[in-house]
């Protein structure tokens, strides 16, 4: 248990807390350009470890599974990080977004089933990938490069349902399950049991709105709170 | 086999025919867009080729022998950093697109298994190969319309080099994921023929600007002689009729200056 899931826990732990801290204090007075510098670094380490665990798999299955491939609800966050870590484009709010509460929430997913399985090479690579992942996401709150703003949970809840229908669709046509969107899926399975593949996609997404509103709805209002505290404080002191 | 050559040779040929047919009749200001829709489609198709290909198998558990993974696929790749990237890197990378814009053809002709699914009854995955390659050279096409290209002999360098990399990785699956691949003469021939479309595609580009600035050096000599054939005609034309009206002017003048003398 200490060997299998402790500790690379807490070593995930240390270094998602000093690539946070390294990167936010070193790069606090650089301008936003400078500051995407580590999610660059970040973005092509995830691809080459993609690519080294594809690799890896096919060689070890002498197969190449549906449930592996780099569109699975695991690899698709730092997909968006091209999207504004190197060029702005109309998208990159909608891609922080998405780079930030999606991979929180599959780093808590990930870390609650680790304790079933032995460490291994796959096991050793899944910590420092999910760890990255959710760096990079608390990096791009401490360092201010994403705000949360309440209207902004809309489009994350459309990319996510987006990628939930893509998924199914995808999974239908294959016959095989690319994503955890599934009947096979290890959190949801009982959802998917119990009202069938499509009812169960509604409603996941369903839960995904109610999630995303709740989150900004809340970060939101206590932004909200704190903006009137601030206000009521510098009219006092001009009184 | 034979028919199967045939074809992607038609549709290598007939792709970029009419897309450029399609240009020449509406004239488009810029060619952004078109390219950005090609990329995009050919990103699609790639995703589609390997998606269907996976479909035919049981879970879509794919075995390594069949993952129909190609040249083709890095090109994807490189295409992508062509048409989305600036400065430099799009420079080098529409320069790789383009060099080794033939390499997928040569493949899919020496090795038909990059392409052929026995599962595939309805020849999707062949058809969809087909019309990546068309793609890839009707995108090369428009690279070097667009940015009136002429490549550096680096860019060949560069090029090989990409091929390599394409090879180790080649080698690298065939030994690694132990699969059936045979490494025969068929296999060197279609590497060392891949090799050498790349300075094959430069020459042509080469002896294409050459061409076009002979033409136009051509139609600059020809517009300059006729603009100045034309002057000279405006100016026989005009002097004769000048000179008469100045004639009638100075009659005029001396006659205004006797009557006023009266």
């Amino acid at each position: 248990m200490f060997l299998n899931y402790i500790l690379p826990l807490i070593i995930s732990i240390i270094f998602i807390v000093l690539f946070v801290t390294i990167c936010t204090i070193k790069l606090k007075n650089a301008p936003e350009s400078k500051k995407l510098v580590p999610v660059q670094v970040v973005f092509w380490v995830l691809v080459a470890l993609e690519f080294a665990k594809i690799f890896y798999l096919i060689a070890q299955n002498g197969s190449y599974q549906p449930s592996r491939y780099p569109i699975v609800f695991c690899s698709l966050v730092f997909f968006a990080y091209p999207l504004f870590c190197f060029k702005k484009n109309r998208f990159s709010e909608v891609a922080k977004g998405f780079s930030v509460i999606p991979a929180m929430i599959i780093f808590v997913l990930f870390v609650a089933i680790q304790w079933q399985f032995n460490m291994s090479l796959i096991q050793g690579h899944s910590y420092l990938f999910h760890a990255a992942m959710l760096a990079v996401s608390i990096y791009l709150l401490t360092a201010k490069i994403y705000k949360f703003e309440f209207k902004k949970f809309y489009s994350l809840f459309l990319v996510l349902s987006g990628y939930i229908v893509f998924s199914t669709v995808l999974s239908l046509f294959i016959g095989g399950d690319i994503s955890y969107f599934g009947p096979n899926s290890s959190y949801l399975g009982i959802i998917y049991n119990n009202f069938g593949y499509a009812v169960g996609n509604l409603l996941v997404i369903m839960l995904f709105f109610v999630l995303c509103f709740a989150v900004y709805g809340i970060i939101g209002l206590c932004q909200r709170k704190k903006k009137k505290v601030v206000t009521n404080e510098s009219g006092e002191v001009k009184q | 086999m034979i028919f199967d050559i045939l074809a992607l040779l038609l549709v290598c040929i007939f792709f970029p025919v009419i897309v450029y047919s399609g240009i020449k009749i509406y004239k488009p200001k810029s060619y952004k867009g078109l390219i950005i829709g090609l990329s995009i489609a050919f990103l699609c198709m790639e995703l589609l080729r390997f998606f269907y290909n996976a479909s035919l198998y049981d879970g879509g558990v794919t075995p390594a022998d069949d993952i129909k993974y190609s040249f083709i696929t890095i090109l994807v790749i490189v295409c992508m950093f062509a048409t989305f990237s600036s400065g430099k890197v799009r420079k080098l990378s529409r320069g790789l697109f383009c060099l080794t814009s033939l390499i997928p053809v040569v493949l899919a002709i020496t090795n038909s298994s990059i392409y052929t699914n026995v599962l595939d009854t309805y020849a999707v995955t062949k058809a969809l190969y087909f019309l990546e390659a068309g793609i890839v050279l009707t995108i090369a096409l428009l690279y070097v319309i667009q940015d009136k290209t002429e490549f550096s002999p680096w860019q060949i360098l560069w090029s090989i080099i990409l091929f390599v990399i394409f090879v180790g990785l080649d080698l690298l699956v065939i030994f690694f994921w132990r699969t059936e691949a045979i490494i025969d003469t068929t296999w060197y021939i279609g590497m060392a023929v891949s090799v050498v479309t790349i300075p094959l595609v430069y020459g042509v580009n080469v002896l294409v600007n050459k061409l076009i600035k002979k033409k136009s050096e051509q139609v600059v000599n020809g517009q300059a002689e006729k603009e100045l054939s034309a002057d000279a005609e405006r100016i026989e034309e005009d002097m004769p009729a000048n000179s008469n009206n100045n004639e009638e002017e100075i009659i005029k003048q001396e006659e205004n200056i006797e009557k006023e003398k009266k």
